[in-house]
């Protein structure tokens, strides 16, 4: 069987977690070096996840293996890739500095999935690899969503409260500082709760993705999640585009044997 | 509509392919997950505990897993010193309430930041809700934490 349908599903992947892992590449490193000239005492955290250096040694080495990985055609390297993320995520997850970084949760889901698809044994066949991948990547990325979205099942994200304090009073994204300059406090507030009632309606109706034929689904997220970067801010795309490389590799899976 | 997850499902398992059961069966915990927030108080306050840094080391870390995109209504007050004066600031957060705590950018504006710092940290859900106080004292040398309510 060729693989060569394979192959370019999994730079998709690949491209993703890539992108999610290193961008915004200015910030994140401006932010990981002000981390090393700060140590932090907290008996919350071992250790080994408090430290700057935990954070350069796992982040740097796993963004420079991806990359690797992307333009070599090795599998034995797309399947290191693959776990070594898994494993660099989790650990990320756990760091005092980076725990909340949602990156990570993505990168680690997505880079699971990945795993899966670079393992499957050569005498499989396509057809049935494309089934299966479909369905879980749907699934990761589904979950990903309706984790998202029942957090906002309240009150004040459908008032749209929670939403224009965050984003449209403080958020230094270029977008919302414009709308600070050009619209009346009554005008954003009105704005901030049909904002945040489609992204609470949208992620909700992302999490049904499993049930969803995959010819619709799988476009459907792209689209949306891309559509998600341009209507929020810039920086979500680092969480996004794992996700949307695994919705692309999913799509592109060859469907037929040979 | 669930024609095509049935196969893809029935496939798995008449291939034995278990990484792909054992991954799917992971989605699906973290589905439950997901729809116990609204349903029970009890995972709403578990997962409340998770965000301000109040739950038990390994139980933290399996919930690490579960996604946490602005999840909840939260707000940090931040005090200077023992203050109980007007605080320096008030703001939304998102993801993880405790995350101002310790991450570069939520402590810029704060007199520059050096000092010791009380940070009150509030998350509501629904019907569940969760205050936790923080100390941060910043020095050049670095930054010591400590949760006050224990």
């Amino acid at each position: 069987m060729k693989r060569g349908g394979w192959l370019t599903a999994e730079r998709w992947a690949l491209g993703g977690l890539l992108f999610g892992w290193l961008m915004p590449l200015r910030w994140k490193l401006a932010t990981f070096a002000a981390y090393t000239s700060e140590s932090l005492a907290d008996d919350r955290f071992a250790p080994l996840l408090r430290r700057p250096e935990t954070l350069w040694g796992v982040w740097l080495p796993t963004g420079l293996l991806l990359s690797v990985a992307l333009l070599v055609a090795s599998r034995r390297l797309r399947q290191v890739a693959a776990w070594v993320t898994v494993l660099a995520s989790g650990m990320l997850m756990l760091h005092a500095r980076t725990f909340a970084w949602q990156v990570f949760v993505t990168s680690f889901w997505s880079a699971l999935w990945l795993g899966w698809l670079v393992s499957r044994p050569v005498a499989d066949s396509r057809s049935g690899v494309a089934v299966r991948g479909r369905l879980l990547a749907q699934a990761v990325i589904g979950l990903v969503f309706l984790g998202a979205a029942t957090g906002k099942w309240t009150d004040g994200y459908w008032s749209g409260a929670v939403m224009h304090d965050l984003m449209f009073v403080q958020h230094p994204a270029p977008q919302y500082a414009y709308l600070r300059g050009h619209l009346s406090a009554e005008q954003l507030r009105t704005l901030a709760t049909w904002y945040s009632r489609a992204v609470v309606a949208t992620e909700s109706l992302f999490g049904l993705a499993p049930f969803i034929p995959a010819r619709i689904a799988l476009p459907g997220l792209i689209v949306g999640m891309l559509g998600m970067w341009l209507a929020s801010a810039p920086g979500v795309i680092e969480v996004l585009a794992p996700l949307i490389g695994v919705a692309a590799a999913a799509h592109r899976l060859p469907t037929h044997d040979e | 509509m669930l024609k095509e997850a049935s196969g893809a499902v029935r496939q798995m398992i008449e291939r034995r392919d278990r990484f792909g059961l054992a991954l799917l069966g992971l989605a699906v915990l973290g589905v439950v997950h997901a729809l116990a927030l609204p349903l029970s108080d009890t995972a709403a306050d578990l997962n409340m505990r998770r965000t301000h840094g109040r739950l038990w080391g390994p139980a933290w870390a399996a919930l690490q897993l579960a996604p946490a995109m602005y999840h909840f209504e939260n707000t940090a007050l931040v005090y200077r010193g023992e203050s109980d004066e007007a605080p320096l600031q008030e703001r939304a957060v998102n993801h993880h309430v405790s995350r101002v705590v310790y991450e570069r950018g939520h402590w810029r504006g704060l007199d520059g930041g050096r000092g010791c710092y009380r940070y009150v940290l509030r998350s509501r859900y629904r019907g569940t809700s969760l205050t936790t106080e923080y100390r941060a004292c910043r020095s050049p040398a670095g930054v010591v934490v400590r949760r006050l309510d224990r």
